[in-house]
């Protein structure tokens, strides 16, 4: 449970509905006579600030009454209230109040657990049923693309209250389930894998003969050219390209490739099969002088209707041929293609030679594939085993099915369930419909099931197979292994010894990158980078390459801090960035190469990066792609930070137009909303925390001055002069002064502990797919206090939190 | 071929199942239940509408158009500019988005949206309920249950729904699947039924989504059972093209158009919505800017000329469409005169993000138009229009969302 301001208003109504009467009498008479002194003036019978009311709290015998205490005490050991301008108790009497408060808390915690109304059934979300479905059968598609978006709640779609189910989402885990059960089963003999390697002089050769017969044979019928050949002969002429004679030969065999021309493996290797495939090309740079070019390599199918996907962009430095290869998932008929994406675009019919442009040599590409591990293929073993379905008999049936109800429904059930579906399979056999059709329909029936599209949790406490399923879903976000399974089977999971080697391995394990990406993407909003994107005239630079990397850095950033244990203090500050080449330039730090992340160390006297704050990433979805808001980033860092839930407006305060002519500084903008009591009251506490970073543009570039294009330039030829100079100084309550975004860090540093306290709420609330409230209280603060005293590592954080009560509870 | 089809129905007695169409020869049809056919198009321009682009200075029928306006100034006749609704209790700026069609105030759960309550009364009259397309954006419609009901972007893929004939054997195979997924919703139903006692109370109550749901994909597998036995309608319009760059906004809209129009004519559906929407860059003439970006100009003359080519690009089309309605004869009357539609935005203010004082057009339908009807701001909820319009559609509600009653104002004579 967060934090929270004063103005709680949700909760606060609940308290006009009682009669008022005294504070009730079980209440210690020293916080009766707090109240009295410092509170009862404003939430009392005469004015109810934010509709709440002192004098009507009473015992905790709701969850209700419960949540209003810890609102109480949430503010006074935040320092909220009284406000600043009031009278302060002093310290021991707060202590006092705040000492009463929570033991009461704590007896209502023990008293209302398990009264808090979370859902726990909740069902796969996009994320979960595409992973699950990659684990369970190896196949890739777009099978989920149709799936209704999931809301979210508490900042994660993986909440069990917000995940709604709609007649729509059925009709496409139908549509899905047929795709998938389609692909699933074999019913042809085994594909040939097939390696092909070739250069491009020799895929030339090939298009130049296949022309040649197409005129031959044409010249014989002499029949005219038909316009769809004319056109295929134009556009051959154009992708002649790679063997025409205006291409110079480098080398051996090796053929220069300029941006127009997109070398692609349709030429030589075609993808009758979906599945895996090993592609690899071998490339090095052409008069590059040092500068590295870039190679995206993509795949699809080709068709202009369809945006390519892009695999990887490699950067190709040296004159030294370098192999490249990828793993790829293709569907048939797809192919891959490379495209140069620095140096400019070659004319068709101009001499290449004479150019004196950056290049890539490509000496020869190789595809390989399906890649065939097992067969039948894993999606078919998880069906049938190793059986061919046409000869799976009606008395094998039971055997079959009972073993992929307990895969698919990751948890063994009771008979009556696998019976429902044997009965099923028996009733269609029935109306003639051959084993295929029938055990195809019966697996569909599976995969539209509860049990399947549900994280099922059946009895009072979760069991073996719910912590296996918890843990897995937790950090694979996917369904548990065998040997998770089995460890359920056998009743291991409550050894923790057990469970922390589990831990261990699934966060060494590959699939752990998806908890990675899914978590940090939520919690800290980066998913939302490129939604909105910087204004082309005002940041020509911000492109692709920039916006994958800034996703890319905070990903590493993570990711260095989880592997490597270290403390979340990192995330305020650190001595350590990850950075490849462009977001070093981005940064101006020098002497990072290549276009993989690496820990770079940081000459603190020389940058101000270093911790979450300075990175693009953050900084650009804090920004609306035009300018930078210091309430948005105020905002960012309390919630997503800290952990304080910032109230939205109350709907009676009018909202101030933005009025950005003239040249108001942004400061003196707002200073005119945080001079209206109402809005005053939050913005004091909201807007310094962003002012703190009003250095960083919209794309998270250092600034000094506002980058504004020039009024007098003509606007398709823009021009960016400097505006106002960055004012980047504040106040926060009760922590003091701030020169600059250094000093503003080490005020943050003194509050570590909320930031400690958030990452446990926001990594359970991710973890348990539920919000978390105040019954979770105890468990949460003793995760962080292990964490803590444990070096407060991002790892031990995790394994404290899948160790701690609160994972193995509803 | 139409013509075959319809006479080998009419013989065979199953013409009551062929939907709506144009009476070419005086053959009897669908409509004879329906003698006029009354459709709803509700569109949302989530990023809101330039204010004085927009809502004339004068009210009553003698304004000045606005310069929105002076776009649909042919059909001055069949419209009304609304000034003054809102939905009380809806706020949180782009956060009541969803809410714009159901005005539930944002402290509740949001269900209902008018579209689908209307299309649960009408929709089954025609091959499908309604229609949930995008034009950059729909999060407008929501059924009883809470669900925000998905919506469709490509219109290649709506054409197919709607006008791709099918051949007789794939006819067979698609009722014997239908069959087939019916038995399937059977199953997982007492699967369901089974897992409820082991449930807790509020987990029992999620599973209720999921009984909902099946019952209600069974219901719509009844339906498409029956429609399977109806060919589809056979039109003039190709097959459109989806632009590949999102930035195509007017193309993308042109075609959502173009579909609505035609699942209009061919009575394949009464209900459409659709939102116009796009985050980032377009490709409009003159605009360099994001679409949301300069929506919050801050009164910037630059910003505010670029977003005013975005808007008014809608209204051209918007123009279009209205063209196309009212050359659509349909017995005495034209589409336009049985096509009740609705432009509005979640927002009144779209640079500060108020929700009060939503800009509305009514168009089309029977109502008293060429007016503008100015309402004191905060005094009239916006549901109040949605009772209206239901009522138009024959249904006796006399109250929707957070409604105080019917709009005054509108009716004709």
């Amino acid at each position: 449970m967060k934090a929270t301001f004063t103005k709680l208003t949700a909760l606060a109504f609940l308290f006009c509905n009682f009669a008022a009467v005294a504070v009730a009498e079980q209440i210690s008479p020293a916080v009766q006579s707090f109240f009295k002194s410092y509170c009862v003036n404003c939430h009392g019978p005469k004015r109810q600030e934010a509709d709440f009311r002192v004098d009507l709290l009473k015992e905790s015998s709701t969850m209700a009454d419960a949540e209003n205490w810890q609102l109480v005490v949430d503010n006074l050991n935040l320092g909220e209230m009284p406000p600043e301008d009031e009278t302060q108790p002093p310290g021991k009497d707060r202590e006092l109040v705040t000492d009463w408060i929570e033991t009461e808390l704590r007896r209502a915690r023990r008293a209302l657990s398990g009264q808090a109304d979370e859902v726990v059934l909740r069902r796969l979300n996009r994320t979960e049923y595409e992973y699950t479905i990659e684990d369970l059968f190896d196949i890739r598609g777009d099978f989920a693309e149709g799936f209704p978006a999931d809301s979210s709640a508490e900042g994660f779609d993986n909440n069990g209250a917000a995940l709604m189910l709609s007649s729509e989402q059925i009709t496409q885990y139908m549509e899905a389930a047929d795709f998938i059960l389609e692909r699933a089963i074999v019913t042809s003999a085994k594909p040939e894998t097939k390696r092909v390697k070739v250069t491009l002089r020799e895929i030339q050769a090939g298009l130049d003969r296949k022309t040649a017969e197409r005129e031959k044979r044409r010249a014989n019928q002499k029949t005219e050219e038909t316009e769809s050949e004319r056109k295929r002969r134009e556009a051959q002429r154009k992708k002649g390209n790679f063997g025409s004679p205006y291409f110079p030969k480098h080398d051996d065999d090796a053929l220069i490739v300029v941006q127009y021309t997109k070398p692609s493996t349709r030429d030589f290797f075609a993808v009758r099969h979906p599945g895996w495939y090993r592609f690899g090309v071998v490339a090095y740079a052409v008069r590059n002088q040092g500068r590295p070019i870039r190679l995206e390599i993509s795949s699809g199918s080709g068709r202009l209707s369809e945006v390519p996907t892009v695999i990887d962009v490699v950067h190709i430095l040296g004159d030294e041929p370098r192999e490249i290869q990828f793993r790829v998932y293709l569907e048939k008929n797809q192919r891959i293609e490379l495209r140069m994406l620095d140096g400019t675009n070659w004319l068709p019919g101009s001499r290449i030679e004479e150019s004196q442009d950056v290049a890539i040599a490509i000496r020869s590409m190789e595809m390989e594939g399906p890649l065939i591990e097992q067969w039948p293929p894993r999606g078919h073993q998880l069906l049938l085993g190793t059986r061919e379905i046409d000869s799976v008999s009606d008395d094998e049936i039971e055997v079959i099915l009972s073993r992929l109800a307990r895969i698919m429904f990751r948890r063994p059930l009771g008979d009556a369930v696998i019976r429902d579906y044997i009965e099923f399979y028996i009733a269609v056999r029935e109306q003639k419909l051959v084993p295929l059709d029938a055990f195809k329909l019966t697996a569909k029936a599976m995969m539209a099931s509860p049990h399947f599209l549900y994280h099922v949790e059946v009895g009072k406490e979760p069991d073996e197979y719910a912590i296996a399923n918890r843990l897995s879903y937790f950090l694979w976000r996917s369904a548990p292994d065998n040997e998770l399974l089995h460890l359920a089977a056998v009743a291991r999971l409550s050894d923790s010894e057990t469970l922390s080697k589990q831990v261990d391995r699934l966060l060494a394990d590959k699939k752990s990158e998806r908890f990675l990406k899914d978590f940090v993407g939520q919690w800290l909003g980066i998913d939302r980078v490129g939604e909105m994107k910087p204004d082309g005239k005002l940041y020509p630079e911000y492109d692709d390459e920039l916006e994958r990397s800034m996703v890319e850095e905070t990903e590493s950033f993570v990711r260095e801090m989880l592997h490597k244990n270290l403390s979340l203090r990192n995330l305020i500050d650190s001595d350590w960035a990850m950075l490849n080449s462009r977001m070093a330039q981005h940064y101006g730090i020098a002497d990072v190469t290549g276009s993989d992340f690496q820990r770079v160390s940081l000459n603190k006297s020389e940058t101000v990066r270093g911790g979450l704050l300075t990175q693009a990433s953050i900084l650009t979805i804090t920004s609306n792609g035009t300018t930078t808001s210091p309430v948005v980033r105020g905002v960012w860092l309390l919630e997503r930070l800290l952990g304080i839930t910032v109230p939205t407006p109350p709907p009676d305060v009018p909202v101030i137009e933005p009025d950005i002519r003239g040249a108001n500084t942004i400061q003196e903008q707002l200073e005119r909303h945080r001079s209206i009591a109402q809005c005053a009251s939050c913005h004091r506490k909201i807007d310094p925390y962003g002012f703190a970073l009003e250095n960083f543009d919209v794309i998270g570039g250092w600034r000094e001055n506002y980058r504004v294009l020039d009024p007098t330039a003509k606007s398709n030829r823009p021009k960016l002069v400097d505006g106002l100079a960055v004012v980047s100084s504040g106040t926060i309550a009760r922590h003091g002064e701030f020169a600059d975004l250094r000093e503003f860090r080490k005020l943050l540093q003194k509050q570590e502990g909320l930031l400690l306290a958030n990452v446990a709420d926001q990594l359970a609330t991710f973890a348990l797919g539920r919000s978390t409230n105040f019954t979770d209280d105890d468990e949460l603060r003793q995760v962080v206090a292990r964490t803590k005293a444990n070096g407060s590592g991002l790892k031990t954080m995790i394994h404290e939190l899948v160790m701690s009560q609160l994972f193995r509870r509803p | 071929m139409i013509e075959n089809r319809r006479k080998f129905l009419k013989a065979t007695g199953s013409a009551l199942a062929l939907p709506w169409l144009d009476s070419l020869d005086g053959f009897a049809h669908a409509a004879d239940a329906h003698p006029s056919p009354q459709r709803l198009l509700m569109i949302c321009l989530p990023l809101g509408i330039f204010r004085s682009a927009i809502i004339p200075v004068e009210s009553g029928p003698n304004y000045e158009p606005t310069e929105y306006l002076s776009l649909i100034d042919d059909f001055r006749d069949s419209f009304t500019v609304i000034s003054g609704l809102d939905h009380p209790g809806v706020n949180g700026g782009h956060s009541a988005e969803p809410r714009v069609f159901t005005g539930i105030p944002s402290n509740k759960k949001n269900i209902r949206s008018v579209d689908q309550y209307l299309a649960s009364h009408i929709g089954q009259d025609t091959r499908f309920d309604s229609l949930v397309l995008s034009a950059g954006r729909n999060e407008f419609s929501w059924n009883d249950s809470g669900t925000l009901i998905p919506s469709e972007s490509k219109m290649a893929r709506v054409y197919a729904k709607l006008f791709g004939q099918d051949d007789k054997a794939s006819t067979d195979k698609v009722l014997r699947e239908i069959g087939q997924d019916k038995s399937i919703m059977d199953l997982v139903q007492r699967q369901a039924t089974a897992l409820r006692p082991s449930l807790s109370p509020i987990d029992q109550e999620k599973l209720e989504e999921y009984f909902e749901s099946v019952r209600e994909t069974e219901s719509r597998l009844v339906k498409s059972g029956r429609w399977v036995h109806t060919p589809k309608p056979e039109v003039d319009l190709p097959l459109p093209q989806d632009p590949v760059d999102s930035a195509e906004i007017i193309t993308q809209l042109r075609n959502v158009c173009d579909i609505t129009h035609l699942a209009f004519q061919t009575d394949s559906t009464r209900i459409v919505t659709f939102g116009y929407f796009q985050q980032n860059r377009v490709n409009v003439s003159g605009v360099s800017n994001a679409y949301h970006a300069l929506s919050h100009h801050g009164k910037d003359p630059n910003n505010v000329a670029q977003l005013k080519l975005i808007e008014g690009e809608f209204f051209k089309e918007l123009s279009r469409l209205l063209t196309k309605l009212k050359n659509t004869k349909e017995g005495d009357v034209t589409l336009l005169d049985r096509t009740t539609i609705v432009v509005t935005s979640n927002l009144g203010n779209g640079s500060n993000h108020s929700n009060k004082d939503l800009p509305v057009l009514l168009l089309g339908g029977n109502f008293n138009h060429g007016q503008h009807l100015r309402l004191d701001p905060s005094s009239t909820p916006l549901s109040n229009l949605f009772v209206t319009i239901l009522n138009q559609f024959g249904l006796a509600d006399k109250s929707f969302g957070t409604s105080t009653g019917s709009l005054n104002g509108l009716e004709v004579g």
